[in-house]
């Protein structure tokens, strides 16, 4: 219960916060703008009609309302890759540093509550931002995709041609967001963890996008080849595996554990060092 | 002496009473023009596929089509329609761009002639592009039906049609094209077939140009350097 208040608290002060919804604002601006482009000049792929070459002739249409989240999911992931890490890292960033910033930390810890439900608290509040943007993209480019485009299909070309009819596609939509929020979850354990590292909430912010971009940085250089296994952006797209005709779970599954141990030691070390932080501020 | 003038007397006019063997390209033509008062129909296309690398829902749709070269297809997610079938001129093309036609038998089935032919492409420019080795097509002498289509390469079978005819009001129209082929071919090690069930169909129903036009494509507005898709 005491757990439940101080989330609840977290949340209502990470949502008094004009920043974070400076976010979601960002955010539908950024799909509307995918959606305007996708409308005037087609879709970022070739077409089932390009598929199937000349000798037939295809019905239907090339994009529909589920072809637009699976669209900046899959083919232009530049929102799930750069985008929203940075808008977490900013929140989640400031959730412990920004107090020590402002000085409302100590206050904080005045109260009868442990340290560990404190950062447990932060935590899972980061993880709820996390997880409402990620939905939030999903949400607007798919009722954005209806007003637009209308119902209709998933096509992919991931081990040939696959058509995922209206049903599927949406559950398979579903599926690949969950895997995402579970991912961007990991980026906001790593922001939390700078958050208490760093005093500043806007270096907390900065490292954790720097890691981001290191590690992303790491899987295309030659040299660090052997390193790309362990690295968390190499597990960032366990979700694409949604989009194939059959989900390679054992895969997901792989990528999940990753992604889960990235978290599980960014948390295990934001209670280690907030619990024997001396808090001076 | 007599008996021979007899025998060979009744021989000659048994020869003149009998119909002449049609040829193989009469049967070849008689089955191809089966369908010449067609101007234009609607059908309802049910399609169902396993073909290995493609992943597509069983689903009907509405096809529209005016002969020789106009159709479109009617429906909300992708369907993909085989544009030769349903414009009657799969092996019309062939035949059009030469063919030299050769009866490879006959067999009664069902009290029903079949005509087993093999159509061998004439060594045009056109043909070296678009034509196989050979072709075996089996027509159905008593409504000059085509049955079964074997595409030949070599000496192995790479593609298979058969076909299910019904009449519809005076013509007969297909209601189910199976076409298969060997995982040769497909190249995963598993054959594939692809089904299409027609029904529902409206015969001469005054399709227009304009009907076509109008249900065209929007051409999409691209970036340079980012090609349009093939018609």
């Amino acid at each position: 219960m005491k757990l439940l208040t101080l989330v609840s608290g977290e949340l209502t002060k990470m949502f008094r916060q004009r920043g974070t919804y400076a976010g979601y604002v960002l955010l539908a601006v950024f799909v509307g703008l995918f959606l305007w482009g996708v409308w005037a000049e087609g879709p970022p792929m070739s077409g089932p009609q390009n598929a199937f070459g000349p000798d037939f002739v295809v019905g239907g249409k090339a994009v529909s309302a589920p072809m637009v989240p699976y669209l900046l999911l899959d083919i232009i992931p530049v929102a799930v890759n750069v985008f929203i890490p940075l808008l977490i890292s900013m929140i989640a960033g400031g959730l412990v540093a920004g107090e020590a910033q402002r000085g409302t930390l100590r206050t904080m810890l005045v109260r009868p509550v442990h340290r560990w439900a404190v950062i447990v608290a932060k935590a899972v509040a980061s993880f709820l931002h996390a997880a409402t943007l990620v939905l939030f993209m999903g949400a607007v480019s798919l009722l954005g995709g209806y007003l637009v485009f209308g119902r209709g299909d998933i096509i992919t070309f991931k081990d040939g041609l696959v058509v995922l009819p209206e049903p599927q596609a949406l559950q398979r939509l579903a599926i690949a967001y969950g895997l995402t929020v579970l991912t961007m979850c990991s980026v906001a354990a790593i922001a939390l963890f700078c958050s208490i590292v760093f005093e500043h909430p806007l270096t907390a912010s900065g490292v954790t996008v720097g890691f981001l971009i290191v590690s992303a940085a790491l899987m295309v250089i030659p040299y660090f080849e052997w390193l790309s296994p362990y690295l968390l952006t190499t597990h960032f797209h366990g979700y694409r595996q949604a989009f194939y005709r059959e989900i390679n779970w054992p895969q997901v599954w792989y990528d999940l554990s990753y992604v889960g141990a990235y978290s599980a030691a960014a948390l295990g070390l934001s209670l280690v060092i907030f619990c024997r932080k001396d808090i001076t501020c | 002496m007599r008996s021979i003038i007899i025998c060979a007397l009744l021989a000659g006019v048994a020869a003149g009473a009998a119909p002449a063997a049609p040829t193989p390209m009469q049967i070849l033509e008689k089955a191809l023009s089966i369908h010449k008062n067609v101007k234009d129909y609607t059908a309802t296309i049910t399609l169902s596929t396993n073909i290995p690398g493609l992943e597509l829902p069983t689903r009907s749709a509405k096809v529209y089509v005016k002969l020789p070269d106009k159709v479109y297809v009617e429906s909300a997610g992708v369907f993909p329609v085989p544009r030769r079938a349903v414009l009657f001129g799969g092996i019309s093309d062939d035949v059009r761009r030469g063919v030299t036609a050769s009866l490879m038998g006959t067999k009664k089935v069902n009290g029903q002639t079949i005509y087993s032919l093999k159509l061998v492409p004439k060594p045009t420019d056109a043909n070296r592009i678009a034509m196989p080795q050979s072709i075996a097509v089996w027509i159905n002498g008593s409504r000059w039906t085509i049955e079964k289509v074997q595409v030949i390469m070599g000496s192995a079978v790479v593609g298979t049609a058969q076909f299910t005819w019904a009449k519809v009001g005076s013509y007969w129209m297909p209601t189910r094209i199976v076409a298969s082929a060997p995982k040769e071919v497909i190249g995963t090690g598993q054959s594939g077939t692809l089904t299409m069930t027609m029904s529902n169909y409206q015969v001469n129903v005054g399709l227009t140009d304009e009907f076509f036009a109008q249900h065209q494509r929007r051409p999409t507005p691209r970036r340079h350097g980012h090609p349009h898709p093939q018609p």
